[in-house]
């Protein structure tokens, strides 16, 4: 499990960078280590446990990786490319994702909480038992993929498709939807209600 | 620490295993189902299961407890004298437990059902159906889905944000998340 240790900044709430004892906005020498972890994580097939809340990534590839219980909340990830990978009981809650790529991942037991995404696709992808409740998605795409059991409660979701998904109980209730389409998806297997 | 998730297809339930890093007695929670996935993670990681933890007497939390007590010489914990007819261990709310070296604080939220307990490990809660993503437990009127949901949010109000919430049904969660997006949390009795 990565550490649960937050800060040593006053008054600051993130979480700290790997072993340090600051978050990465506090971190001395921000920059070059976001770019020296840029680097390790375009390398390592593997991350797991890895506590890297509010780093800013912009145009890699993370493509075919093993991203195991680790820990990215409060970050901003632009034109990232996901594709192939697996992510596994990971957090990810309260980023920004802007041109990202998750098509063709595994995607289980991940928080994506309070999340925004932008142009952002995750076509023919297995997304089970994950958390997107509160997130603000426009023009997105989860085409061709299994969201078993994920939820989107409280979500805004403006053009965004669903088109042949498995959408046994996904959960949409109070969701805000504009434009979005279940075209070939089992969306009468979905949750949109509560029936009490 | 290390914990695991193992999804049961009985009752569609998550059943959690939490151990030492370098292997060790460990417990696990809300067993629904023995299968060959929880043994081999139970074994892969070198853990021997001394205890089971219980958050609620149904089965899709209780069902692997037979085959469970066969392989491991295990002690059950929960709200009720005896699971399936195995003696278990009563624990009220409110208490602790230090279950070989792993703290568990014993915490209560009334709702789904009247044995439900909570169970907080270091920053992981344990919810059972009590509370799940963005969903508190099935209730049958709406006045008590407002007694409960005011139960729940002020039992959570004062804990920490960054505390992971894993429920037995559906995703996990952080204590943020909920505060922030459970439609179900801080409704009005």
């Amino acid at each position: 499990m990565y550490s649960h240790l937050k800060c040593s900044e006053e008054s600051c709430n993130y979480f700290v960078f790997n072993d340090s004892n600051k978050c990465l906005k506090h971190i001395d020498n921000r920059d070059d280590q976001i770019e020296k972890i840029s680097s390790k994580l375009q390398q390592e097939e593997m991350i797991r446990n890895w506590n890297l809340s509010t780093i800013v990534l912009n145009s890699i590839e993370l493509k075919d990786k093993m991203i195991i219980v680790s820990n990215f909340s409060n970050s901003t990830f632009k034109n990232i490319d996901f594709s192939g990978s697996h992510i596994l009981f990971s957090l990810f809650e309260y980023s920004t994702f802007i041109n990202c790529k998750f098509n063709d991942t595994t995607i289980k037991y991940t928080i994506f909480a309070g999340s925004t995404f932008l142009n952002c696709n995750f076509i023919d992808s297995n997304i089970v038992n994950s958390n997107f409740n509160g997130v603000k998605a426009d023009d997105s795409s989860f085409n061709d993929s299994d969201l078993y059991y994920s939820t989107f409660i409280s979500s805004t979701l403006s053009n965004i498709t669903f088109v042949e998904c498995n959408l046994k109980k996904t959960d949409f209730y109070k969701s805000k939807r504009q434009n979005v389409s279940f075209k070939y998806s089992n969306y009468e297997e979905a949750f949109f209600n509560r029936d009490r | 620490m290390r914990c695991f998730i193992n999804f049961s297809l009985t009752g569609f339930s998550n059943c959690y295993l939490i151990g030492p890093d370098d292997g060790g007695d460990a417990i696990v929670i809300d067993p629904g189902e023995m299968n060959i996935k929880l043994l081999n993670l139970i074994e892969d990681n070198n853990f021997y299961i001394k205890h089971i933890l219980i958050t609620h007497n149904h089965k899709p939390h209780t069902g692997g407890i037979r085959t469970l007590l066969k392989i491991y010489d295990a002690e059950i914990y929960s709200s009720s004298e005896n699971i399936l007819g195995y003696p278990s261990n009563i624990i009220s709310p409110d208490s602790s437990l230090n279950l070989s070296g792993i703290e568990v604080k014993v915490m209560e939220f009334s709702g789904h059902t009247k044995d439900s307990l909570v169970y907080k490990i270091e920053k992981m809660l344990f919810t059972g159906d009590t509370l799940g993503a963005g969903s508190i437990g099935e209730e049958e009127n709406k006045e008590t889905i407002a007694l409960v949901s005011k139960s729940i949010s002020e039992g959570i109000k004062e804990l920490d944000d960054s505390i992971l919430v894993f429920p037995s049904h559906g995703p996990p969660s952080t204590v943020k998340a909920e505060k922030d997006f459970n439609p179900e949390l801080f409704l009005q009795a």
